[in-house]
């Protein structure tokens, strides 16, 4: 019944007036009984084509996974109509009938139909080009400055910008309203910012300079204020049609003086996704989330030129590895570089399987061991082994080891890779998806290491490490690979809160920072 | 636009597909009219595109490749069509049905149609990708692997793009675009409705004469009240007929309103048991699959159904096989797509 409701559904909604639907099925059972060929040669197949089309097991099993709708083109029925219009005329003997009957079926289609000129919403054309006036009005002021311009623009431009000229680059286009293809996760908050009531201007502009984005388009009712387009490099350069637009003339050759630090937010709760790029768009992931994050992931590698200079995976947690292995299982068109991760021997994960409880994936870790050993590029990390990266310096201060079988639980995360990542004036501490009784092993050894600017917070704020720890850590901002929710987590987040830290979680989309 | 470019729009959209058309109702041995021509001509040179575009875009060849093996094969065909004189024919035909009355009833509905297609315009989204895709071949060289959204490389293909992998209906809109030197947004949304929609009046009268013979008046007024109907259907926005009248520069947009007909005028020669129509549907449906890889299910679908209404009707199993095996194609160009798809 369901299928039936659907099908109805549709039918409704292409043929959304009945009467021109009742015009041709009078007109198909008018044709039946005038015409043998025309019988012959549509209304037969027009009826197994409509057996096949309305059908609730094909439906179900077949069109409802395609678009439903467009099957009814089949079935052009103007054609039918028009074909019984002129064979009733045909019909007739005498010419005065004919005529007066020529004029009837045209009055009626006059009358009853609605006419696409008049209701679609079509308007006269604006120019040669066929696109809206103010979107060729700012793309050729625009072109007029640079030739090869990189641009963010409002929801109502860009899907036209790039049809004018693809000479613009745009930070994204129709995949922000989830069409083409799956866009990354900052440029979705970018676009969502930029039409939002009360946008979140820092975050676009900021974006905008570390992406070298030279021009930035905004309606003119939401200013940019001045001193975020002074922090940025950008000034006011024109206001055309309504529209303000945003220039900076020396984006390419300014550095951001640091890497660029983004937390993803993967879906799934224990997903952990991270990045690093430089001033030259090169990029290090870090995990990737679960493998249901794995169009976003290959989103980002995309802006990246699809090659990724190293993909760091801290735990064989699924939420962790899940989309990295997928990535490398299609791995179409993605360069990899390194691969850096932990390694697991063969005990070890006997050891695991053991102990693992039902709630554990242990196919994912079987998974993930089986993909790092296909993967020609991968390096397994000790502790204390120190890796330099883009500039970078990132020293491992645990693995799985001894200690995290000596817990004889939960390995996939006692067993994750920690390091701190050393950048020209701060550091950053990742504790990925360790607990609370791998603290001890850390302080132990590496109690000199842990003072950071930036913690990505152990096991997403479960589990969490001691307020002394963090105390010593002093960080100024922390990552919580989370949204809030359980009382855990909350107290977590109050307490970082309560000393005046940053924090960054999954209750807003794609954070940064930039790790000097 | 230049005159040059109107010029270079004349020969390459009416001139070259009536050329092609020639010789392909030549090589099939079927009667040569003006409307069979072009449209046999634009079959033609979709058929030849997706034949060609496809395999090029598979090995990532550049847009510079396709241009030079399509042209050859173009102008060896064009050049058959004038070597065997076949143009003459037209031009004896064109005489005597300028004659008909009706006719210019008929041709100022289409003219009329035509005019506003120019006059008016409508913005639609999905252009993000069907133009910019054209727009994108011509720009960077490369045949699809250019992210559309943003303009940046791709280099494989994702998302949507998937699909105009093997329907590569803007490598068509991109060479056209090419050889005439007019802007792509200007040659979609401007210039290709014009011939677009000529076309889809060739199918119409094609099929009037399958229904009415050689009835002039009748077949005149079929065309009329088809453009009627287009003009006033716009029951909702799915409709073929809205498809054709807002944005007929789009391929699933072409599909819908020329494409479909062109298949049922299709199986239409083969119920009449023409010369070669069998050959005709195999490149109709090669045509046609250019447009949009909609059509690899709604192709399948009629074949389907039209063979098999012919298996009943003509009792001649021999033949609905043949017709069924078309839809090999279709479930081939699929295949494709799924085997992309998964990487």
């Amino acid at each position: 019944m369901d299928e039936w409701t659907q099908i109805h559904y549709w039918i409704t909604a292409y043929y959304g007036n009945k009467i021109y639907l009742c015009f041709a099925v009078a007109a198909i059972c008018l044709v039946l009984f005038l015409s043998k060929t025309v019988r012959e040669k549509i209304v037969f197949p027009y009826i197994v084509t409509t057996l096949i089309i309305i059908n609730p097991l094909l439906y179900k099993y077949l069109f409802s996974k395609i678009v439903y709708w467009r099957l009814f083109w089949m079935l052009p029925l103007g054609i039918v109509i028009a074909c019984a219009m002129v064979l009733l005329i045909k019909k007739i003997k005498s010419r005065i009938f004919k005529c007066f009957l020529f004029i009837a079926f045209v009055l009626c289609l006059v009358t009853k139909g609605t006419n696409v000129y008049v209701d679609s919403g079509m308007i006269k054309t604006q120019n040669e080009q066929k696109v809206s006036m103010y979107v060729k009005d700012v793309c050729d002021y625009i072109l007029s400055i640079d030739e090869h311009p990189k641009c963010i623009m409002p929801n109502n431009m860009y899907t036209e910008v790039r049809q004018y000229s693809g000479n613009i680059e745009m930070m994204y286009g129709r995949n922000a309203d989830g069409f083409i293809n799956v866009i990354d996760d900052v440029s979705q908050r970018v676009a969502e910012e930029l039409s939002a009531e009360n946008p979140n201007f820092e975050y676009i502009c900021g974006q905008a300079y570390i992406q070298k984005f030279n021009f930035i388009v905004s309606p003119d009712s939401k200013k940019i204020p001045i001193d975020i387009l002074e922090k940025y490099g950008y000034v006011q350069a024109k206001n055309i049609d309504g529209l303000d637009i945003y220039y900076s003339d020396n984006i390419g050759e300014r550095s951001i003086d640091g890497w660029v630090v983004t937390q993803y937010t993967p879906n799934g709760n224990s997903g952990c996704c991270y990045t690093i790029e430089d001033d030259n768009n090169n990029l290090i992931i870090i995990d990737g989330g679960y493998w249901w994050h794995e169009e976003k992931v290959k989103s980002i590698i995309r802006k990246h030129g699809n090659r990724v200079y190293a993909w760091i995976i801290t735990s064989p947690h699924e939420g962790n590895s899940g989309a990295f292995c997928k990535v490398m299982k299609d791995g179409k068109g993605i360069q990899v570089d390194y691969i850096y991760t932990i390694k697991i021997s063969d005990q070890q994960y006997e050891k695991y399987k053991n102990d693992a409880t039902g709630g554990q994936n242990v196919e994912a870790v079987a998974e993930f061991r089986d993909i790092m050993e296909t993967l020609p590029q991968v390096q397994y990390l000790k502790e204390n082994d120190v890796v330099e990266l883009m500039g970078l310096k990132f020293k491992i201060l645990h693995v799985w080891n001894e200690e995290t079988d000596i817990e004889n639980r939960y390995q996939e995360y006692n067993g994750s890779m920690s390091f701190v990542i050393e950048g020209k004036k701060e550091k950053m501490l990742f504790l990925s998806k360790l607990t609370r009784p791998m603290e001890q092993c850390i302080l132990n050894r590496h109690k000199d290491d842990i003072q950071a600017d930036y913690i990505q917070v152990n096991n997403r704020g479960n589990w969490l490490f001691s307020h002394e720890f963090y105390e010593v850590s002093s960080p100024k901002a922390v990552f919580i690979d989370s949204v809030m929710g359980d009382e855990e987590r909350e107290q977590t987040y109050e307490y970082f809160i309560g000393r005046g830290i940053q924090v960054y979680t999954y209750s807003s989309r794609a954070n940064w920072i930039v790790l000097k | 636009m230049t005159i040059i470019n109107y010029i270079l729009c004349i020969i390459e959209l009416m001139i070259i597909p009536s050329l092609v058309g020639c010789s392909v109702c030549r090589l099939l041995d079927t009667k040569c009219t003006i409307a069979k021509c072009i449209l046999e001509g634009y079959v033609g040179l979709w058929a030849l595109c997706q034949i060609i575009a496809v395999p090029l875009i598979l090995l990532e060849r550049s847009f510079l490749v396709f241009i030079v093996i399509y042209t050859t094969i173009v102008v060896i065909l064009c050049t058959y069509a004038i070597y065997k004189k076949i143009y003459s024919e037209l031009f004896v035909l064109m005489r005597s049905i300028m004659s008909i009355f009706s006719m210019a009833i008929m041709l100022i509905f289409i003219l009329f149609v035509i005019v506003q297609a120019v006059r008016l315009q409508l913005t639609n989204a999905d252009d993000a990708r069907f133009v910019v895709n054209a727009v994108d071949i011509v720009r960077t060289n490369r045949l699809l692997l250019t992210d559309v959204n943003t303009g940046n490389v791709l280099t494989t293909w994702t998302g949507d793009l998937v699909k105009d992998v093997v329907s590569p209906w803007p490598v068509f809109c991109a060479y056209i675009s090419k050889m005439t030197g007019v802007q792509v947004v200007t040659m979609m949304h401007t210039v290709l409705p014009i011939f677009l929609i000529l076309v889809a009046c060739c199918v119409y009268w094609l099929l009037a004469e399958e229904f009415f013979l050689e009835e002039t008046v009748y077949k005149s007024m079929f065309v009329c009240f088809v453009l009627l109907i287009d003009i006033y259907g716009f029951y909702s926005i799915y409709g073929v007929e809205t498809f054709l009248m807002t944005r007929i520069w789009q391929g699933k947009a072409v599909l819908a309103s020329v494409g479909i007909p062109i298949m049922i005028l299709a199986f239409s020669w083969i119920y009449k048991e023409e010369k070669n129509a069998y050959i005709n549907l195999l490149i109709t449906v090669f045509g046609v699959s250019l447009l949009s890889s909609m059509s690899f299910i709604l192709s399948t679908i009629m074949i389907l159904a039209y063979g098999t209404v012919y298996a009943v009707i003509k009792k001649n199993i021999k033949t609905s096989i043949l017709i069924w095996l078309t839809s090999l194609i279709n479930i081939g160009y699929l295949g494709i797509a799924w085997i992309i798809d998964r990487g």
